[in-house]
C-alpha cells in the first residue's frame, strides 16, 4: 500500500516536473560549485574547472602541516619575498596576479593572519603584508584578545549578558591550537553550495508530499478511502510513511549526489581541520572540524526539511487541500525576511526551523540562549528540539487524518 | 439506528430517524437536501451522529470502527478515483485498504473485471475511461469485499439503459443474504429491485415498506384524461400532474387528486412516480 501511495505522487505530471528541478538543480549547482575555484597560472591567467581544481589543490598541498609559529613566520617570509618581486600595485593587475599566482597556495593562512590581526568586527585582505615575523606567532593569542576586546564594546554588552560573554571566551581560549592545515576547498564549497540543494529540495518535497494527505479529498476519494477496512489506520499510516520515505530518500539522493559530484573534484582533504582554519568559521565558538560541520549541516537540513514538510503534511490533512500546504516551505524560507526587523523577535527567530536549513549560519555566529542559567547554543537546541518535534507531529498527523468527517 | 440526529449547525440533515434493516434490498428516495446522503455517509461512519446510535448487532458501528467497515461496501454519489492509477491497481490498491490479502486480491479483481465486463480495460488508466466505466469501476470495488453491507449512491448514474438493467440484475443477484440500500433518482430501478423503499424528507421517514405498501398509503388517486391545451393549462395549475403528454388528439394528463379533476377523468394504478409526486410535491422535479 506505501507503493500506492508513492505512485499516487509520483504519477502526477507536477511531480514529473518537480524531479527534472532537482535533476537541473544539481547540475547547476554542483557546476557552481566546481566552478567557484579559480586558480592563477604563473603568467596571471585564471583558470576555472576540474583542472584548475586539481592544480591549486597541487600549490595549497605544499603547505600542508601543523600551522605553528615556525610555519606562521614561513608565510610571512614567503609572502613578503613575493611582495618584493610583485608588489601589489592596482594600475598594474598582471603584475599583482603574477604574485597571487605564487601566493594562492598559502591563501587560506592568509585569511586568518588577516582575520587575527585586524579588528574583530573588520577584514583587511593586505594586514598580511604589515604583519612581522616576530609578531606572527600571537595568531592564537589575537583571536583571543580580539573577541575580549570587542565583548568589552558597549555593542557586545547590549547583545549579550555576562554569562553568555564568559562562554564566548571560554569558547575561544579553550579552542586547542596550533591548527592543523589541509586543503579544505571541497568542504568549504560543500557546506556554502549544501544550502542551495537542501532548500531547493524542500521546495519541491513540498509539492510531493503537500498532496499525499489532501487528494483523496481532491480526486473525491476520500468516501471510498474512510469507508474501508484499514483507511482511518492502516491507511493513514501508509500515507504518513510514504511521505517520510519520499522525504527521506529524495533529501538523502540529493545530498548523496551532491556530495559525490562536489569530493569526486575536489577530493576530501581538510576534513579533520577545525573550521576556524577558514575565514568563515575563525569567529566560531564551535570545535568541530570541515566534516563535522558539513555533517551537521546535512543532518540539520533533514531535521528542518522533515519538521517543515511535515507540518505542510499536517496543513494539508486539516484543510483537505495542497494549497495553503504547499506555502509553507515558502514561508519558512521567507519568514526571516518578514520578522527579521522586529529586534524583540531577535531571540525566537534564531530557533525557528528555518535555521536548521542553513546551519552553517548558527554555526558561524554568537547565537547563545540561557536555559535554566545555562548558556547554550543555539545548534544543539535546534537539534533536540526539531527531532522531538518531528515525533510529536507524527501522532498528530495521524490522529488528525484518523478523525476525518466527510460532510 | 436509534434516535439517530445529525446536525450541521442549524440544519438538521437527518431528524431522529428509528430504523431495522435486515438483509434485502432498500431503496431510498428523496428530494435534494432531504438528507439521503448524510444518512448513508453515517452508514459508512464517514460522519458521527449528532445523537443516537448506529447498531449492528447490537453493537455501536463508530465503536466497531474496522471491524464494522470489513462489512462495507460504499459506492458514492461522486465517485472518485486516482486518474493515473490503471482500473487493475487502483482495484488492488482498494483491496489493499480493504484488508485483502494480494494473492486474493489479484484473483478477486481478476474476477470483477469479468463481471462488470472490463477485463479488456484492466490495464487502461483510470482518466481515460468513458463515464459508464468508471461506474462500473466503482461498483467492482464497491464489492470486492463480498460486502454484507452494501450502500450505493446514485450507482446508474451515466449508464446507458442496457448497463442499467445489466446493473439492476447484478445488484439482485448480490442482494441474497446481505443488505443493499440504494439511492437513485431513477424510480425504476427502486420500483424494479427494492424489497423496501423509504421515501425521505427533511431529514425523516415519511413512507417506507414495499412498493404495494408505499403506492397503498397514497390517499389520493391517480387520474387519466385527454383534453385540450387550453383546459390542461388550467388543470396543471390545479391539480398536482405526474405525466404530460400532446399528441394529435389533445393533452393526456396523469393527475393526483382526491375528487375527479374532470367529468372524462378515469382512475387508474397509480405508481412510484406518482406517490413520489405526491409526498415531494413541486420539489418533485428535484428528485434524485
Amino acid at each position: 500500500m506505501i507503493l500506492f501511495e508513492i505512485k499516487k505522487v509520483f504519477s502526477r505530471t507536477g511531480s514529473k516536473v518537480g524531479m527534472l528541478v532537482l535533476c537541473i538543480t544539481l547540475a547547476v549547482t554542483g557546476y557552481f560549485a566546481i566552478g567557484d575555484t579559480t586558480y592563477v597560472d604563473r603568467e596571471g591567467n585564471g583558470h576555472t574547472g576540474i583542472a584548475a581544481v586539481h592544480t591549486l589543490r597541487e600549490e595549497k598541498e605544499k603547505w600542508i602541516g601543523v600551522v605553528t609559529e615556525g610555519y606562521l613566520k614561513e608565510v610571512i617570509r614567503t609572502n613578503n619575498e613575493i611582495n618584493a618581486v610583485y608588489p601589489y600595485d592596482p594600475s598594474d593587475p598582471v603584475t599583482s596576479d603574477k604574485g597571487y599566482s605564487l601566493s594562492q597556495g598559502f591563501e587560506d593562512i592568509r585569511a586568518i593572519i588577516n582575520s587575527a590581526f585586524g579588528g574583530f568586527r573588520s577584514y583587511d585582505y593586505f594586514r598580511i603584508d604589515s604583519v612581522t615575523e616576530e609578531e606572527v606567532g600571537n595568531l592564537y593569542e589575537n583571536r583571543i584578545k580580539n573577541v575580549k576586546t570587542w565583548l568589552a564594546s558597549d555593542e557586545a554588552k547590549e547583545l549579550y549578558d555576562e554569562a553568555e560573554r564568559e562562554y564566548i571566551v571560554d569558547s575561544y581560549e579553550t579552542l586547542k591550537t596550533p591548527f592543523y592545515y589541509e586543503p579544505k576547498d571541497g568542504w568549504q564549497a560543500a557546506i556554502e553550495y549544501v544550502i542551495v540543494i537542501i532548500m531547493i529540495t524542500m521546495l519541491v518535497l513540498g509539492f510531493f508530499v503537500s498532496g499525499i494527505f489532501s487528494c483523496e479529498f481532491q480526486w473525491k476519494a476520500d468516501s471510498i478511502f474512510f469507508s474501508t477496512k484499514h483507511g482511518r489506520k492502516k491507511g493513514t499510516l501508509c500515507k504518513l510513511a510514504a511521505g517520510l520515505l519520499i522525504v527521506t530518500v529524495v533529501y538523502w539522493s540529493m545530498i548523496l549526489l551532491f556530495s559525490l559530484i562536489v569530493f569526486s573534484v575536489y577530493g576530501t582533504s581538510g576534513a579533520d581541520c577545525v573550521i576556524q582554519m577558514g575565514h568563515a568559521g575563525w569567529k566560531s565558538l564551535y570545535h568541530i572540524t570541515y566534516v563535522q560541520e558539513y555533517l551537521l549541516v546535512i543532518v540539520g537540513g533533514y531535521v528542518g526539511v522533515l519538521f517543515i514538510l511535515l507540518l505542510s503534511m499536517l496543513v494539508s490533512a486539516k484543510t483537505h487541500t495542497g494549497v495553503i500546504a504547499v506555502t509553507i516551505p515558502f514561508i519558512m524560507i521567507f519568514i526571516q525576511s518578514f520578522l527579521g526587523g522586529f529586534p524583540k523577535l531577535t531571540a525566537i527567530l534564531g530557533l525557528l526551523p528555518d535555521q536548521l536549513l542553513q546551519l552553517n549560519m548558527a554555526i558561524h555566529t554568537f547565537a547563545l540562549y540561557e536555559i535554566g542559567g545555562k548558556v547554550i547554543p543555539s545548534v544543539p537546541i535546534l537539534m533536540t528540539i526539531y527531532p522531538i518535534l518531528c515525533i510529536m507531529l507524527l501522532p498528530i498527523l495521524y490522529q488528525v487524518y484518523h478523525r476525518t468527517e466527510i460532510k | 439506528m436509534v434516535n439517530v440526529t445529525k446536525c450541521f449547525g442549524d440544519l438538521k440533515a437527518v431528524d431522529d430517524m428509528n430504523i431495522k434493516i435486515t438483509n434485502g434490498v432498500y431503496g431510498l428516495l428523496g428530494v435534494n437536501g432531504a438528507g439521503k446522503t448524510t444518512l448513508m455517509r453515517m452508514i459508512c461512519t464517514l460522519l458521527t451522529p449528532t445523537s443516537g446510535q448506529i447498531l449492528c448487532d447490537g453493537r455501536d458501528i463508530h465503536k466497531m470502527e474496522g471491524e464494522y467497515r470489513n462489512l462495507l461496501g460504499y459506492l458514492p454519489q461522486e465517485f472518485g478515483y486516482y486518474p493515473d492509477f490503471s482500473v487493475k491497481d487502483y482495484l488492488l490498491y482498494i483491496a489493499g485498504l480493504k484488508g485483502i490479502r494480494p494473492v486474493v486480491a489479484k484473483k478477486r479483481v481478476h474476477e470483477l473485471l469479468g463481471q462488470v465486463g472490463l477485463s479488456k480495460a484492466a490495464n487502461k488508466k483510470m482518466k481515460k475511461l468513458s463515464g459508464g466505466m468508471k461506474r462500473r469501476v466503482g461498483i467492482a470495488q464497491a464489492i470486492l469485499n463480498n460486502p454484507k453491507i452494501l450502500i450505493l449512491d446514485e450507482p446508474t448514474a451515466g449508464l446507458d439503459p442496457t448497463e442499467r438493467v445489466r446493473f439492476r440484475n447484478l445488484i439482485s443477484e448480490l442482494s441474497e443474504e446481505r443488505i443493499v440500500i440504494l439511492s437513485t433518482h431513477i424510480v425504476s430501478d427502486v420500483e424494479y429491485i427494492a424489497n423496501e423503499i423509504w421515501l425521505m424528507k427533511d431529514g425523516r421517514l415519511v413512507q417506507q415498506g414495499s412498493l404495494n405498501d408505499i403506492l397503498d398509503s397514497m390517499p389520493e388517486q391517480v387520474w387519466m384524461l385527454v383534453t385540450s391545451q387550453a383546459e390542461a393549462s388550467k388543470l396543471m395549475k390545479q391539480y398536482k400532474v405526474s405525466n404530460m403528454k400532446t399528441d394529435r388528439d389533445g393533452v393526456e394528463l396523469r393527475i393526483i387528486a382526491a375528487q375527479q379533476p374532470a367529468a372524462c377523468a378515469k382512475v387508474v394504478q397509480p405508481n412510484l412516480e406518482d406517490v413520489f409526486l405526491y409526498y415531494f410535491g413541486e420539489k418533485g422535479g428535484e428528485m434524485e
